[in-house]
């Protein structure tokens, strides 16, 4: 986390809801047999001020399951403190 | 008649970077002149159709070796120009080693959205807060970098929250909910 010194700040969101889908991409123009499944989750967060902002981002497997790793990960470090 | 496996090969293999790996550059004229130097424009235009003709079928089923061979089969069997033993062996080596990273390539350019780039976290202790109950209370900071997946020159938008104990355990289950999903959904 070294390379993003701006999070030293304290203007940190808190999180208050995540929605998810999961997709299936079945086909599209390029391939008829696509079979490409996808997350889809918005992530509602609160600033310092109360002002509620809504992100979405689309994940492939991989990087779901590189984002629920670290969350494993926090969680494991967390009990340690 | 090796020879004609290894120029096939390698159109093959010029096209695919040319359509599918982001290489856009590479033009056909070059691929005439480093691949078939002699061969005369229009011949080359007709075998540079036939090639488009192949990968385009093999992509867009996505076809597993043994869909492959059905279709060279076939392709050998036109009667307008059949595809030459040293052609189809050609094909299957280039579908061999390109088949999933075409398809990974195809996946990648139909995710038009916001994806994810980059997850960071940190876990922070609080030493003041609003509430006694809160000092000393571990609160976890994630940072999500979030790009847009068709403008790659445009910087990726960040976002910061930071999350209680509870909370991360809550979106711990969210994840274990949609990893049951994927579980039961999706056949690897």
């Amino acid at each position: 986390m070294d390379e993003s010194p701006d999070l030293c700040k304290v203007d940190v969101g808190q999180l208050l809801d995540i929605r998810w889908k999961l997709g299936l991409a079945v086909s599209s123009d390029e391939c008829k047999n696509l079979n490409f499944p996808f997350v889809t989750m918005t992530l509602k967060t609160a600033d310092s001020s109360g002002q509620e902002h809504s992100r979405t981002v689309e994940m492939t497997l991989t990087q779901f399951r590189n984002m629920s790793k670290q969350l494993q990960e926090m969680a494991k470090s967390m009990e340690t403190v | 008649m090796a020879d004609d496996t290894k120029s096939f090969l390698a159109l093959l293999n010029g096209l695919t970077r040319k359509s599918y790996y982001g290489q856009s550059e590479i033009s056909e004229d070059f691929l005439k002149e480093q691949i078939y130097p002699d061969l005369s424009q229009e011949d080359f235009d007709h075998l540079l159709t036939r090639c488009r003709g192949l990968l385009k079928s093999m992509v867009s089923a996505d076809m597993d070796m043994t869909q492959l061979e059905v279709f060279l089969t076939a392709q050998s069997k036109k009667r307008e120009a059949p595809l030459t033993e040293e052609q189809m062996n050609a094909v299957r080596k280039f579908w061999k080693s390109n088949k999933t990273k075409i398809h990974e390539s195809i996946i990648s350019q139909t995710m038009w959205g916001s994806t994810l780039q980059k997850v960071s976290w940190r876990i922070d202790l609080k030493s003041q807060a609003r509430h006694v109950s809160e000092i000393n209370a571990p609160s976890a900071i994630m940072e999500l970098q979030i790009a847009d997946s068709l403008q790659k020159d445009k910087e990726a938008d960040v976002v910061r929250f930071e999350m209680s104990e509870d909370k991360l355990s809550t979106v711990l289950s969210s994840m274990q909910d949609i990893e049951e999903q994927i579980n039961q959904y999706v056949q690897k």
